[in-house]
């Protein structure tokens, strides 16, 4: 029998009877796992008193340093559930475990049951409520650092399920067999995505600045809202004490720094970051008459990133603002752009106050775009897209609910002018059956459905829906257990102000785009763990099915591409990943993993049949860990099958070849007082196979980069 | 009387004067004077997987010769010259040149300069069995003169072409170059009316006649005989929202001998685009938009001699329809030589079909035709 959770305050229990030592404190997010800085600690010997004292915590991670015998602790964060963390059969022992306390966010129905044993931090499964039935995985900053990333598209490259690609600068992300503009970034939940092109780009934010990066596939309707018909890329921020620096192959000179603090009662930071490449690799240009090695030209970039955030008891405040410039290069053939120049600005500002138990969350985001043509001055373009949101969220019995409106806003070169207004109210809730326990083992089970109402302005009333389930079999301390799950969705993605811009009248044919609709999005599969001494295993597999109805897909018109609705897209595919870890102690640990996607992702027009652009039909990719000591190495294995890059019936002299890309690092920590510090050296594309992400335009062969990064050691 | 002593006697003149060219690349058989079906249709599909999409006169069998991606091809039309199809990639696609054999269904590639933006390439008479391509280089005001023999291929260039060449031909020892008067380097606007440069083979002295009323970043030309006509596309203002024309399409006839504008027929009131093709009946073919609110596509048949519009019904364009009745719009229209008319119309995914209307405007064919369909010639 499903049993309702909600209001039952799930505690985390223990005793730190015989402390000889301060046991050490990690706050988590439950959704994503990313740390969490700023929580606020309260001591209380007793749950209904006044707290003794109290405690911020700057970091993640931070040692209990007033808990007497007998405490109570109370953990609270802005946007988040408080815990209790109370008495417990098993004591601490300080020496050895750390405290793993996840926060629940405000935004996620109540219902859910989560662990909060006391243990030692390991990788561990997501147990929010808008993970289950999802195929979600994360990755940390440290942890990509250490395998030679130096920047969040880096990072990113790193996940599995991922498919990157990028040809000028900016950078596309296919999730589950998507088009580009059908995956939702967000940015500690604030979108990423441009206004006027439904896309995100994420290469001008500092790594500096980014904790953790977090991939869940398949349609979030509820959560995200429109356009997260493949997925979400989450990133979370985190206030680390950090400074980098990054040498590397073609020009690359690389600077970021943050750091916070904490001051009257909050927690601050700031970071910023610099980048330099000219990007001048060789490569074969055979698009011209004649194959011929050429050096790319015109393929430099600049870029600057601040970012800075306060983070109090009742409000949070976070700003994000970048600037770059770069050669557009055209593609390998064309000598037509080589002078021509693009600058990006960026700024988004976030705030968040805590509201009689509720939450109030305002954004904004700005974008330009600047193109110039110093050969052909009258074609120098300019846009400006602009975004403004707010949000209020809560809880009230057992439904989570949400709130919230915008607006956006595109101007640009030509009379391009474009905006429109929206909304929407969204609730979920969860159930889980109570955890049918044994001393061998037990079982438990959850459910998750969510509404999701949209009105925006020229698009009418969109309604969505998500029910996801998850049945969970563990056996003792949940070592080993096997999950199974289900998930099916509706999404909608409603056109973007360009899209909306180039269906105007002025093409071929006055038409007014609809909203593409995900009829269906559905996976079923299993996940298992199995624990044993030092060695754990984890693997995880799906099928998923995803229809597409009134895609939308730009198509030539008379004077270019026109976006149309376009017939249905249907996408059926499969995809799993496997884990393997060893840890022999502390300091020497082992891990292999892998993972496969195989889509047949098809537009259906007519008599035409056209598979998906740049979506390959087998995907995957590999990474052995290797520590020892103070020493990392990393082995990263990404391939594609052979993927189409028209939109036009598959025919293989219009799909870019199969491609294997290696990539190696090694890391060495040097521990210094009060400071971390890790170089690394990376060589990606060891191989130096002559490749391409976007046809026509060249990727770089072997390159090398070495790192070195300061971060600083609470005492 | 006139129309059929032009529908009968053109195409013979034409074949016959095409008769020295013939063996140059490739060569046709002997052209019977009685009207023929065509040997088969070519379309261009210039976009999304750029290639030649071919079928016979009947049934849905096609076969696609493929030219490259949309980096490396971005042309908008073709020629098809005695089985050779020519065609050319812009600046923003590499400066290529595209040489196809119908016969063979295969595809030479041949760089030309850098940044030139070539505009369009035509047949012209070769020496000692080598084939040699001209291409109007846009951005080069130059003209290219490839040469390919033994399958390696020389660039000769002819300087001084005018602001923005377009197009040429040859004609009695000369090179005559169209230009489009329009300033291709930068945004293609229209800088006065488009000019036939006349550029000896011997001698250093030009001629330049000038095309009153005749405008547009682009057009064509086309010989019969004696005469040349040449058409420009009209000039419109794209840079902003609505559109507004400025001057719509025409065509000028030029007296190749005399040197002098024997009549221009301004396109119809409101329209936009016009570009011509001859038809195997021995009418012109001119394809534009209707206006520049709907872009509906309109094809107009014109008599040779006067350029008059013969339409069959109220309006200047053909009336077509299906077989329903249902009024039908198409792009690129060409006569073959029975007289029925064959164009292409791209529909949802940018679809390509072949549509085919006989004499009376009625449709009698409609066949999948590759995707992405912007230029058809009739063999």
């Amino acid at each position: 029998m499903m049993t309702l959770l909600w209001g039952t305050m799930v505690s985390a229990l223990f005793d730190v009877g015989a402390l000889h030592q301060t046991p050490v404190l990690c706050v988590q997010d439950a959704a994503t796992g990313a740390p969490l800085t700023g929580a606020h600690v309260s001591y209380v010997s007793d749950p209904v008193a006044i707290a003794r004292d109290r405690q911020l915590l700057v970091e993640a991670c931070g040692p209990l340093t007033s808990l007497r015998h007998g405490d109570h602790v109370t953990v609270a964060r802005l946007g988040y559930r408080p815990q209790i963390v109370t008495r417990r059969e098993r004591p601490v022992d300080a020496s050895r475990d750390t405290l793993v306390v996840s926060l629940v966010a405000l935004s996620a129905p109540p219902g859910t049951t989560w662990s909060l044993e006391t243990r030692i931090v390991t990788a561990r499964r997501n147990d929010d409520a808008t993970t289950i039935g999802r195929t979600t995985q994360s990755l940390d900053v440290s942890d990509a650092r250490a395998a030679g990333a130096g920047t969040v598209n880096g990072m990113i490259a790193m996940l599995p399920y991922v498919s990157l690609r990028s040809a000028r600068g900016e950078t596309g992300l296919s999730l589950r067999g998507s088009r580009r503009e059908q995956v939702a970034i967000t940015l500690d939940g604030l979108p990423l995505n441009d206004p006027a092109t439904g896309i995100a780009d994420v290469s001008d934010v500092p790594l500096a600045s980014v904790r953790s990066v977090t991939v869940q596939l398949g349609a979030d309707p509820v959560a995200t809202g429109s356009g997260a018909s493949g997925g979400v890329l989450a990133l979370t921020t985190g206030r680390q004490r950090v400074i980098s620096t990054r040498l590397g192959a073609f020009g690359q000179r690389q600077l970021e720094a943050a750091w916070g603090g904490a001051t009257a009662g909050t927690v601050w930071h700031a970071s910023a970051a610099w980048r330099d490449a000219d990007n001048d690799y060789g490569f074969v240009n055979d698009a011209g008459a004649e194959s011929q090695r050429e050096v790319r030209v015109n393929n430099d970039e600049q870029r600057l990133s601040l970012s800075a955030g306060v983070l109090g008891a009742r409000a949070q405040f976070a700003l994000l603002g970048s600037t770059g410039t770069r050669g557009m290069v055209g593609a390998a053939n064309v000598r037509a752009f080589d002078a021509d120049r693009a600058r990006t600005d960026r700024l988004l500002v976030r705030t968040q106050f805590a509201l009689r138990g509720t939450q109030l969350l305002a954004g904004a985001r700005w974008f330009a775009l600047e193109y110039r043509d110093p050969v052909r001055p009258a074609l120098d373009a300019r846009a400006r897209a602009s975004a403004a949101d707010l949000e209020w969220r809560g809880a009230a019995r057992h439904v989570a609910w949400r709130v919230g409106g915008g607006a956006d806003q595109l101007r640009g070169t030509g009379g391009v002018a474009q905006s429109r207004w929206r909304s929407f109210l969204a609730a979920d809730r969860s159930w889980a059956s109570k955890t049918n326990g044994r001393p061998r083992g037990g079982a438990r089970t959850q459910l998750n459905a969510g509404l999701r109402l949209d009105v925006i302005e020229g698009q009418g009333a969109l309604p969505t829906f998500s029910l996801a389930g998850e049945h969970r079999v563990f056996a003792r301390r949940e070592a080993s257990a096997v999950t199974l799950t289900g998930r099916v969705a509706q999404a909608v993605r409603v056109p973007t102000l360009y899209d909306l811009y180039f269906s105007s009248p002025q093409r071929l044919f006055v038409r007014t785009l609809a909203p593409e609709r995900v009829t269906l999005d559905a996976s079923a599969g299993a996940r298992t763990q199995v624990g044993a001494g030092r060695w754990t295993a984890s693997s995880e597999a799906s099928l998923v099915a995803r229809n597409t109805r009134d895609a939308i897909v730009w198509f030539p018109g008379n004077f270019g591409f026109s976006p149309a609705n376009v017939g249905v897209e249907r996408l059926r595919g499969a995809e799993g990943r496997a884990e393997l870890r060893h840890a022999r102690d502390a300091r020497s640990s082992f891990a292999l993993s892998s993972w496969v996607t195989a889509y047949r992702s098809t537009l259906v027009s007519g008599d035409l049949l056209i598979p998906t652009p740049y979506v390959p039909r087998v995907a995957g990719g590999g990474q052995v860990r290797l520590e020892h000591g103070a020493r990392v190495g990393t082995a990263l294995l990404r391939a594609m099958g052979q993927r189409p890059f028209t939109a036009g019936p598959r025919n293989p002299a219009f799909e870019l070849p199969q491609v294997a890309l290696l990539d190696l690092s090694l890391a060495q920590q040097l521990p210094w007082q009060r400071f971390d510090a890790l170089v690394t050296f990376a060589v990606e594309n060891v191989t130096n196979v002559a490749w391409q992400s976007v046809r026509g335009f060249p990727s770089p062969g072997r390159s090398w980069a070495i790192a070195f990064t300061l971060r600083h050691s609470p005492p | 009387m006139i129309s059929r002593l032009v529908r009968t006697t053109l195409p013979a003149a034409a074949a016959l004067l095409a008769l020295p060219f013939i063996g140059a690349c490739g060569a046709d058989q002997i052209v019977d004077t009685a009207p023929q079906p065509p040997r088969g249709i070519v379309i261009l599909d210039g976009f999304i997987q750029p290639g030649y999409t071919f079928l016979g006169d009947t049934g849905s069998a096609s076969t696609k010769l493929v030219l490259g991606p949309t980096t490396e091809f971005d042309a908008g039309g073709f020629t098809l010259e005695r089985d050779t199809l020519l065609a050319v990639s812009s600046r923003g696609a590499g400066d290529l040149l595209y040489i196809a054999d119908v016969r063979t269904s295969s595809v030479r590639r041949v760089q030309l300069p850098a940044r030139s933006n070539p505009g369009k390439a035509r047949l012209f008479p070769g020496n000692n069995g080598a084939t040699r391509v001209a291409v109007a280089l846009r951005d080069a005001s130059a003209i290219a003169m490839v040469t390919l023999a033994n399958g390696v291929s020389s660039q000769l260039t002819i300087g001084n072409a005018g602001v923005c060449p377009i197009d040429m031909f040859r004609f009695d020892n000369a090179t005559w170059v169209v230009d489009a008067n329009a300033n291709c380097r930068v945004d293609f606007a229209v800088q006065g009316d488009m000019r036939l440069i006349r550029i000896p083979d011997v001698g250093s002295v030009r001629d330049t006649i000038t095309l009153v009323g005749v405008r547009g970043s682009d057009g064509s030309a086309l010989v019969l005989g004696e005469v040349a006509y040449v058409s420009g596309i009209g000039d419109a203002n794209f840079a902003s929202f609505p559109f507004s024309l400025r001057t719509p399409g025409a065509i000028a006839q030029v007296d190749l001998r005399t040197r002098q504008v024997s009549r221009t027929r301004p396109m119809p009131a409101n329209s936009f685009g016009a570009r011509t093709k001859l038809g195997l009946d021995g009418f012109l073919y001119v394809s534009l938009f209707e206006d520049l609110d709907s872009f509906t596509p309109r094809i107009l048949r014109a008599r040779a001699d006067d350029l008059t519009f013969v339409s069959g019904g109220s309006a200047p364009w053909l009336a077509l329809v299906d077989t329903a009745g249902n009024p039908v719009t198409c792009d690129n229209g060409q006569a073959d030589a029975l007289g029925r008319v064959h164009c292409i119309v791209n529909g949802t995914g940018s679809a390509t079909s072949l549509l085919v209307f006989s004499q009376s405007g009625v449709q009698v064919r409609r066949v999948p035709a590759g995707q992405g369909g912007v230029d058809l010639a009739i063999r």
